[in-house]
């Protein structure tokens, strides 16, 4: 495999797990919420904030997942060159 | 709250009115999010990393379509506002982006869920500290630095100041300190204190720079060097009486109160109850006063034991312990309060020492030691700490801390009801929080101390020294006022020492190639070397009224060891860069270019003082917080320093006489000078102006350009406006013959002597003969 091509797969590969990473970064801030939903010392502001940020992680994901998507496309192409 | 192995009991402490386990829900939330915001962190820097490492448009020709659309989505996921937010982090261009998102008050996710993590962490000091909650102007600081309003912030801090006074209005916020200066630091636009505030709020590590500023605390405990010394010295009657004579928690921690912060340690041998003799270091907190002076236990000192893993003040116990005759493996306890706590957690962890003896405890009350760790396992560490000290949270962990950083340590974190900062910070505070607000942990620290419960069968005070002090006749040789006498030189008479009355002077401390100061040396002096460069000073004057007429002069020295010096030379201590202290005569400068605008003054520094002077055109123009500096020789420039100095802090009293050691050759015979004098003095740490090199031919130019000097800024700035200065006649060195065998390196065991320093025997002939007090 080429240099650019292993590279570039690569970066695709870090950031597919990346995608993956920041959805289970969703679902534990998820599980956060929920947790501390019954507790009454939890302050009032808090779970607005947590809510946007289940929704930046989501949204973060999805971006990546796209990214890693592009440059897969990237690395089969230079690599259907070289064949 | 106190934490011990997570099986015992935890004893009430105090009369904090907290729901212990609300708050630790809410801290072990606070934890979480820390580490959900460092996933998201490492998200970015892997992004930032594809985005900027050049792979993806490095075939660009190749495939011009698919590489676009994947540089356009990398670049769209770390600037998404809705997602990472503005991320691009690690690596050379992802911290120049990151630092400049800071400035443009750019957020990414992971600061922002570090965000929330901090504010929960106030949250949970919150509920151990109600009225956090219920003062009106803490609520509004509190609210107004977690929602980013500046203004507001600066204004409620202004009120708090206002309305209690600063002391008070540090006490109030001492137990959210930490957090809120994090938080200040993660939303403000400084850029220089994102790490700072990344490292308190991820509990990562000890925070090496000051969360406000950024100025690194790391760089000003690095300035606190030396082997460390001890000497045995005697209690005074009444201090004898007031030493306990029994072995127990409290009084240990009377004796550090009685020992006090004078720069003295105390080591007793206590006889346990199975009869074995054991021995307990006490060592008091920071030594109050000048910032850098000749104890280990100073404002230097301070920062040092807290953030390095070696320090004078350690050093210098390991050289108490060592000569009190402590016989190896034997057992020892070390207890130590504030700097002094930092002191013995940093001996602690020395692996020499602790494979000599058997350290059993450590015991430290009101210090910052989070982030460290004593080298055998089976010491038993216990830290108290009250909520509203704010010195234990100088490593950047203080009652708000979520991490379970020591969970085998017993910590105590209390509050109590006077609580008031810097009162709450003494020693004797923390003795009578012990012995009546906290009685179960005093009786578990004690309970665990029991092997040291007996009489005390000898105690012994040492005076510490952050290195072997300089002989009383040494010192009192420099001050011996010199004669006047007359010099010929080819521009006429001069009578010495020269005398200036009024002048300015600048001194810009830079780090330069280590091989280029040595090929400038030419092999006679060895460079003083700061982490593998040399140092190097641009000494600028502006000498308006002399003995030599008015006269302005640039000059490049080398920071050197003295002649006769062995072995690699030590790093320049803070005080040999101030050269104010006894040590003075150990580092000097050696001067390679001097330029100076009048045929007397060149004559002078040529013939009398043996430097390589030629002369040209110096101006100097100084104003506030800036300085402007041009050597011009031959028509054509040869150097340029400009800029803004930054902030500044003055170095001594205004009255103290300080000296610079000059080291040269004269008609090929080795002198040595020595520059006194007088006037405030002001240390800039981080100063902004920039050397710019001329494309001369000029020896001074060209000895720029070789260190690498050309666009480089001065790791440090010292400026006197108002100088009065005096400079004695050069007198030839009588150097040591050099000894028989070659020496052995300086030992790295702490607790050995160092080798002996021959700048005494070489600084001695003219110490006494060429200096004066000043005027």
């Amino acid at each position: 495999m080429p240099a650019h091509q292993r590279v570039i797969a690569a970066h695709a590969e870090a950031l597919d797990a990346d995608a993956e990473a920041l959805t289970g970064c969703a679902a534990r801030l998820h599980a956060l919420a929920a947790r501390l939903r019954s507790d009454a010392a939890a302050p009032p502001w808090l779970f607005d904030t947590l809510n946007a940020h289940i929704t930046a992680c989501v949204v973060a994901s999805a971006d990546l997942a796209e990214v890693a998507t592009r440059l897969h496309v990237y690395a089969d192409l230079l690599g259907d060159e070289e064949h | 709250m106190t934490t011990d192995d997570p099986s015992d009991d935890i004893p009430p402490t105090g009369p904090s009115l907290a729901d212990p386990e609300t708050a630790r829900t809410l801290r072990a939330a606070a934890r979480e999010l820390a580490d959900i915001a460092g996933v998201m962190r490492e998200v970015s820097v892997h992004a930032t990393g594809a985005l900027t490492a050049g792979a993806v448009p490095g075939a660009l020709h190749r495939a011009p379509g698919a590489a676009l659309r994947a540089e356009q989505a990398l670049l769209h996921a770390v600037t998404n506002r809705k997602g990472l937010g503005y991320a691009l982090a690690g690596g050379p261009a992802g911290t120049v982006g990151a630092k400049l998102g800071s400035v443009l008050g750019a957020r990414s996710l992971a600061v922002s869920v570090m965000t929330t993590s901090l504010r929960l962490r106030i949250a949970a000091v919150t509920l151990d500290n109600p009225e956090l909650a219920a003062d009106p102007v803490l609520a509004r600081l509190n609210e107004a630095v977690a929602a980013d309003r500046e203004i507001e912030a600066a204004r409620a801090l202004y009120a708090l100041v206002k309305d209690r006074g600063a002391a008070r209005a540090l006490t109030a916020i001492a137990p959210v300190f930490g957090e809120i200066l994090a938080l200040r630091a993660l939303l403000d636009e400084n850029p220089l204190n994102d790490h700072t505030a990344w490292m308190i709020a991820s509990g990562s590590a000890a925070a090496t720079a000051d969360p406000v500023s950024g100025v690194s605390n790391l760089a000003i405990a690095l300035l606190d060097v030396g082997g460390g010394a001890a000497r045995r010295v005697q209690a005074d009657p009444p201090e004898r009486r007031r030493l306990r004579e029994t072995g127990s928690l409290l009084d240990f921690l009377t004796n550090i109160g009685v020992v006090g912060t004078t720069g003295r340690v105390l080591i007793q041998t206590v006889t346990g109850p199975d009869g074995v003799e054991r021995h307990v270091v006490q060592a008091p907190g920071m030594r109050p006063g000048n910032p850098d002076n000749d104890s280990p236990g100073d404002l230097l000192g301070a920062f040092s034991s807290t953030l390095l893993d070696s320090a004078p003040y350690s050093r210098s116990l390991a050289k108490a312990v060592a000569d009190y005759g402590i016989p190896e493996g034997a057992e020892i306890a070390l207890v130590g309060h504030s700097a002094g706590g930092s002191a013995v957690m940093t001996l602690a962890q020395d692996p020499a020492f602790a494979s000599r003896y058997t350290i059993t405890h450590v015991v430290v009350v009101g210090s910052p030691v989070d982030f460290k760790r004593p080298a055998t396992e089976t010491t038993w560490v216990a830290s108290v700490a009250n909520q509203h000290d704010i010195i234990p949270s100088l490593d950047g962990q203080g009652a708000g801390n979520c991490f379970d950083l020591h969970p085998d340590w017993y910590v105590v974190d209390y509050t109590d009801p006077t609580h008031e900062f810097p009162a709450c910070h003494a020693v004797e505070h923390y003795t009578a929080n012990l012995a009546v607000d906290l009685p179960e942990a005093r009786e578990h620290i004690d309970a665990k101390l029991r092997p040291y419960h007996g009489p005390a069968t000898r105690s012994q005070l040492y005076r510490l020294y952050d290195d072997e002090p300089v002989p009383e006749v040494v010192r009192r040789g420099v001050a011996v006022a010199p004669a006047v006498t007359r010099a010929a030189t080819a521009s006429g008479p001069v009578e010495l020492p020269v005398r200036c009355d009024d002048g300015y002077a600048l001194t810009a401390y830079f780090v330069a190639d280590a091989q280029a100061a040595a090929g400038l040396l030419g092999g006679r002096a060895s460079a003083v070397r700061l982490g593998g460069r040399a140092v190097v000073a641009i000494h600028v004057s502006d000498n308006r009224r002399t003995s030599l007429g008015a006269y302005a002069e640039v000059g490049l020295a080398v920071l050197v060891a003295p002649p006769g010096g062995r072995g690699t030379p030590r790093p320049p201590s803070w005080r040999a860069l101030l050269p104010r202290s006894p040590r003075a005569d150990r580092v000097g400068s050696r001067f390679t270019d001097v330029l100076v605008n009048t045929e007397l003054s060149r004559a002078v520094a040529e013939e009398v003082f043996g430097h390589a002077a030629s002369l040209g055109t110096v101006r100097v123009e100084a104003g506030a917080g800036a300085a402007r500096v041009e050597a011009v020789a031959g028509g054509e420039p040869v150097m340029s320093l400009a800029g803004t100095l930054g902030p500044g802090l003055p170095v001594a009293a205004p009255v103290a006489g300080r000296s610079l050691v000059v080291y040269s050759d004269r008609d090929g015979v080795p002198v040595r000078s020595s520059l006194q004098w007088r006037g405030t003095r002001r240390a800039h740490p981080s100063p902004r102006l920039r050397l710019a090199v001329a494309r001369s031919e000029h020896p001074f130019a060209r000895h720029l350009r070789d260190l690498g000097l050309d666009g480089a800024r001065p790791i440090l700035c010292l400026v006197a406006p108002a100088r009065r200065s005096r400079r004695g006649a050069a007198v030839p060195l009588t150097l040591p013959a050099p000894p028989a065998d070659p020496p052995a390196d300086p030992p790295t065991d702490p607790s050995a002597d160092p080798p002996t320093d021959p700048s005494a025997s070489a600084a001695a002939p003219d110490a006494s003969s060429d200096v004066s007090e000043g005027p």
